[in-house]
């Protein structure tokens, strides 16, 4: 008798396991009335949550889960979690912030699978306006077919850099009402023109064309920029530096060096090691031409200065970069232009693409707790999709109806509205960032930048690989260094245009046909 | 027999000798206890990562672990592409630095003491570590300005002088020699310190009696000040030699740009670069046994060479 | 006669070059430009704290604020956390101090003993730990998981807290000290301890003063220590809580979270140069009140006497 209970036993276990090893979709459902705790850090945040913070008291209270929210500083991510994971804890649910550490977890089983089924089934309303939004966007969380987290998309991937120009730099050469040079013969006309007409009228031949932001655009009207994977006429992936278009690029960029267009300070750097998004020379007026810093950068003060009767507060101040400009250049000197169109009708800057490269991962100790994975994916989808939940969440406030909502300003508090002072930890809750929503928080920006064009003409994403391949440890950094060294000696003349071929050749040497093969395999398998 | 008999005496009274030094330096050694103490339990204790270099790192398993690779790292990281030139800039770089910036501190401690406004002297020596307390990232934006061939300073006196601008910090010719400067600028009033301390232990008497011997300033600096603080110089030389290795990468990092690769790539900045597509710790771990081990190698040298000539040394 | 007053005592009577006056002028002036120099950064930096946002990123030398503006600072002084960054900062200053003094004493002073039995394996078990280290992840597991000091300062202290370099420096500090000191002293009729304690800390001011302030600066200075082994948000220590106050300002830290600063009065620039200013400052006026202890406490010549 016990002999057959065991065999019994043994049947049923190994039925069961066969059971499990399919995903069973069923599964993944999670009961209201039992309280579950999570060890959440699902996004990112620049301080602790503090005691008895009231927003994620209301969180616990509304899905029934004790959390225990992660801080690791954004400098240190990968070594503090590396160290935790060491010690023996690891978070139940964790953002990564790019493509290698997404490789590297996922590789040494750090991560669980979680099937795009369990992602309808407990998230559906997200899941849908996910694939709305970017129908690719499950790319950067898929690793040899299999899917393992959440992407979280970018609402500013939708807006390309654009550049800017002296507007009255150009009112000089005939460019005047907001008209800017739109195909890459113009600009180059007005180039040579900024570099040898005297543009700011002082007598002195002091100024220059651009400097190396500038360069981006260039680049971009022949089809690629050096840093970035783009497709090329096959649907293959192949990688900007390599893209012979760039050839063309750079003969056009060591003319103009030549000729004294580019400020040859470009070497250290447009921001001169200050701000990223801010350019010196078009600062100091030598360059009249500059395409730094991204489309909030350039933002207008919306609703114009102080009143210097009521005293009443200018909202906004402009985005960093013009708020600089506006203060030395001056905001009527400024208009924005658009990536110059070359030779083949292409045309583009940098860009972001529509989903970042952070990825939203589940611990593997998760993998046989599918009530647990249904309940955070659960949280997750009501910040993600329901507006009343994700507005709290966006003003770290549970005091909704305190907040009026302005057309420019988005939420505003009511007068007298003391919130908490508790900080904010929006994005770590955050999760998901549902761009309709954003866009409602801050109208201003997002309904100034959809009624420019100059923001939309496309660009340059850099996620068409969000992830690194097998033989990129080894090479790559080599590979970028000969990238870096051999562009900035040919436009400086130091080298020939022709060394361009040499160097494709090194590039492909070195490793970079493996990884191209390798790109182009997870690219066609996804 | 009676050798045997010696042979014992001999051994047994070393022995006996040992016992009675201990005896006499027990409450030295007692002292030595919590030091020793400290450095077996939190230097000796997590000594076993150093094998990390050895083995490919799997977080899951942790350090005791991961799976044994033997040299893999290593080969990885001496067969890299820019490897020869990248050790190269360090070597060239750090030998640089050690030459003009290890007496750069002395110097300016020597001159310091030689002043005579009191006031003066103390309100310089506070303002001369100020920027010690600066960040490079900061330090680099400010020499951006300095030394910008169209807007600073530095050129514009050049162009006074007749001079052609020059790019310093874009140009390989003078991207070394601009680090090595500008290196020595930030760290040699905090450097200063130590020795400042070091001439305050010098024996005034021996000033007053070198001057009522007629010594004029510069015998008195060499017969009095210098041997009075060499056992200092010679420590810190020693040291200074040790860490010839550490190439400065906060300062580097933060000036260094394409154009100048070449010349001022380190083995910092290009690990750091190379951690951008790999997050691999037991390959950054290899690449920090490399460095220590030279290190070492530098230091015991030194020591060596510091034995022979004075007494000095770290062992 | 102590120290002082020797150093006070006029020295021009005995012998001086006639050049002395020339060489005097050339050394203040050398200074003076010199001073300059290592000042202007400091300056640079304080200037950027007080300047207007729509100034503060303009490029070009800092020497007054094109547009005045307290902002930055009262932004700072408003985070109620701020102040208890000070303190915790001051505690693990103190006690990082008192473990690393202790420490650095108690073991450079029987390593200056040339008869000590067995000082060169102590000196080496020291020294091999300059070039060999386990790494931050077995020190952590160390710390956290076997000592279990979690969450305590000790935590950040104790395992840093005697440094090579200073037991070395102050090791061969006490071997020139002369031997005729101990040995008066013994005969005298006191033991180890108090030859340490009564003879050889007061002669030893510079070299204690010197490891002081490295000591002190480099326990203000901790950040990445406190980040990894301090889980209370209440015991974060000054520079932990400084990047609180800045990063705080952007609610999200994407990039579009810049947005969203940028509608402030406050802006990343001046929040930074204001926190470099609050945390420099009181480490730099640490040193001028230890200047007076790097002359020696004590004339060796009045033991001849």
């Amino acid at each position: 008798m016990k002999k057959l209970m065991c065999l019994l036993l043994c049947l049923l276990l190994t039925l069961s396991a066969a059971a499990l090893a399919d995903v069973d979709v069923d599964a993944y459902v999670s009961d209201p009335a039992e309280k579950i705790s999570i060890a959440w850090l699902a996004g990112h945040d620049t301080d602790a949550i503090a005691e008895g913070d009231t927003v994620v008291a209301w969180l616990e209270e509304k899905f029934n889960v004790d959390l225990d929210v992660w801080f690791l500083e954004r400098e240190n991510y990968d070594e503090l979690l590396t160290t935790r994971i060491i010690g023996g804890e690891i978070p139940d649910v964790f953002m990564l912030q790019n493509a290698e550490q997404f490789s590297k977890y996922v590789k040494q089983g750090v991560v669980m699978p979680l099937p795009i089924e369990v992602i309808q089934k407990c998230m559906p309303e997200s899941y849908a306006w996910l694939i709305d939004y970017d129908p690719g966007c499950f790319n950067t969380v898929s690793y040899s077919g299999v899917n393992y987290g959440l992407p979280r998309v970018n609402g500013d991937g939708r807006f390309n850099y654009a550049p800017f120009w002296r507007a009255d730099w150009l009112a000089r050469f005939g460019y005047t009402d907001g008209k800017v040079p739109m195909t890459l013969e113009e600009c180059e006309d007005v180039f040579y023109k900024f570099a040898n007409e005297d543009p700011d009228g002082n007598g002195e031949k002091d100024t220059y064309a651009l400097s190396n932001t500038g360069m981006n655009p260039i680049f971009g009207a022949f089809g690629a920029l050096p840093d970035r994977w783009v497709e090329d006429e096959n649907g293959d992936l192949v990688y900007g530096a390599v893209y012979p278009g760039m050839k063309d690029a750079l003969t056009l960029l060591a003319k103009w060096y030549q000729d004294g267009l580019i400020d040859p300070e470009f070497i250290t750097g447009e921001n001169q090691g200050g701000y990223w998004a801010l350019s010196v020379p078009f600062e100091n007026g030598q360059i009249g031409f500059s395409s730094s810093g991204a489309y909030y950068h350039l933002a207008p003060d919306f609703d114009g200065p102080e009143d210097e009767e009521t005293g009443a507060g200018s909202n906004f101040k402009y985005g960093r970069t013009m708020r600089t400009f506006a203060a030395t250049v001056g905001y009527e000197n400024m208009v924005i232009g658009y990536n110059p169109v070359g030779p083949d009708g292409r045309q583009g800057g940098e860009s972001w693409g529509l989903t970042t490269d952070e990825a939203i991962v589940f611990s593997y100790a998760l993998a046989d707790k599918p009530a647990k994975v249904a309940r955070i994916l659960e949280i997750i989808n009501d910040i993600g999709s329901n507006f009343d939940t994700w507005e709290k969440i966006w003003n770290w406030d549970l005091e909704s109806d305190q907040y009026d909502y302005d057309e420019l300003l988005g939420f505003v508090a009511k007068e007298g509205h003391e919130k908490a002072d508790e900080g904010s930890h929006t994005n770590m809750f955050n999760t998901l960032q549902n761009p309709n929503f954003a866009m409602k928080a801050k109208p201003a920006q997002y309904n100034w930048a959809m009624d420019m064009p100059q923001f939309q003409t496309g660009g340059y994403a850099n996620t068409l690989l969000p992830i690194t391949t097998a033989s990129m440890p080894n090479c790559w950094t080599s590979m970028e260094t000969l990238r870096l060294t051999t562009y900035i000696a040919i436009i400086t003349g130091e080298q020939p245009v022709d060394a361009f071929d040499g160097f494709v050749d090194s590039w492909q040497a070195m490793g970079g046909t493996a990884v191209t093969a390798e790109a182009n395999e997870w690219y066609h398998s996804r | 027999m009676k050798t045997v008999g010696l042979n014992r005496s001999h051994s047994g009274s070393r022995r006996r000798h040992f016992m009675a030094s201990v005896r006499k330096h027990r409450l030295h050694l007692l002292m030595l206890v919590p030091v020793m103490a400290q450095f077996l339990i939190f230097k000796y204790g997590p000594l076993y990562g150093v094998t990390l270099a050895f083995k490919e790192f799997r977080i899951l398993q942790g350090i005791t672990g991961s799976p044994w690779v033997g040299l893999a790292n290593f080969r990885r990281l001496f067969t890299s592409y820019d490897f020869i030139n990248v050790f190269t800039n360090t070597v060239t770089i750090a030998c640089l630095k050690f030459v003009f910036g290890f007496p750069a501190p002395i110097l300016l401690a020597l001159f310091l003491n030689e002043l005579r406004f009191p006031v003066f002297k103390r309100v310089t020596q506070s303002i001369s570590y100020l920027p010690h307390f600066i960040s490079w990232v900061i330090l680099t934006g400010i020499f951006m300005e300095v030394l910008s061939p169209s807007r600073g300073p530095v050129n514009a006196l050049i162009r006074m002088l007749g001079g052609e601008p020059i790019f310093f910090l874009g140009s390989p010719r003078y991207f070394r020699s601009t680090l090595v400067v500008t290196g020595i600028w930030q760290s040699v009033g905090w450097g200063s310190i130590i020795y400042l301390a070091a001439l305050g232990g010098v024996n005034e008497e021996l000033y007053d009696a070198a001057r009522v011997d007629g010594c004029g300033r510069w015998r008195r600096i060499w017969h009095v000040t210098l041997p009075g603080i060499l056992p200092t110089v010679t420590i810190m030389l020693i040291l200074a030699v040790g860490s010839l290795v550490d190439d400065n990468f906060d300062q580097i990092f933060n000036m260094l740009n394409p154009a100048v690769y070449s010349v001022g790539d380190v083995l910092g900045t290009y690990i750091y670069r190379q951690g951008v597509t790999n997050m691999d710790y037991s390959y950054s771990t290899a690449a920090e046994l490399f460095r220590n081990l030279i290190s070492l190698f530098l230091v015991v040298s030194a020591n060596f060479v510091s034995k022979r000539v004075n007494e000095y040394g770290l062992w | 006669m102590n120290a002082h007053e020797a150093a006070k005592r006029p020295r021009n009577r005995i012998y001086e070059s006639r050049g002395e006056p020339v060489f005097q002028a050339a050394l203040v002036v050398i200074f003076l430009l010199l001073s300059v120099t290592f000042l202007y950064p400091y300056w640079h930096v304080a200037v950027t704290s007080f300047t207007s946002p729509d100034y503060a990123s303009a490029s070009g030398f800092k020497l007054w604020p094109r547009a005045w503006s307290w902002d930055a600072y009262i932004h700072m002084f408003n985070a109620s956390f701020l102040w208890s960054g000070y303190l915790n900062t001051i505690k693990v200053v103190l006690l990082g101090w008192s473990c690393s003094i202790v420490g650095v004493v108690l073991g450079a002073y029987p390593l200056s003993k040339r008869d000590l039995p067995l000082r060169t394996l102590f000196t080496s078990v020291i020294l091999i730990t300059m070039f060999v280290s386990g790494g931050m992840i077995p020190t952590y597991l160390l710390v956290n998981n076997t000592l279990k000091m979690r969450n305590s300062y000790f935590a950040i202290v104790l395992p840093h807290c005697i440094s090579v370099t200073h037991v070395i420096i102050a090791r061969n500090y006490f071997m020139t000290l002369p031997d005729e000191l101990e040995e008066a002293a013994i005969i005298d009729g006191a033991n180890s301890w108090q030859v340490l304690l009564r003879v050889m800390l007061p002669l030893s001011t510079p070299i204690l003063a010197t490891i002081s302030l490295w000591v002190i600066v480099s326990n203000w200075n901790a950040y990445f220590n406190c980040l990894l082994y301090i889980t209370d948000s209440s015991k974060y220590v000054l520079q932990v809580v400084l990047r609180r106050i800045i990063l705080t300002d952007s609610k999200e830290m994407t990039a579009a979270s810049e947005a969203v600063a940028n509608s402030t009065d406050t802006d990343i620039v001046t929040l930074r140069a204001a926190s470099i200013m609050l945390a420099t400052i009181p480490i730099i006026c640490v040193y001028p009140f230890l200047q007076k202890y790097f002359v020696k406490g004590m004339l060796i010549g009045s033991l001849k006497g």
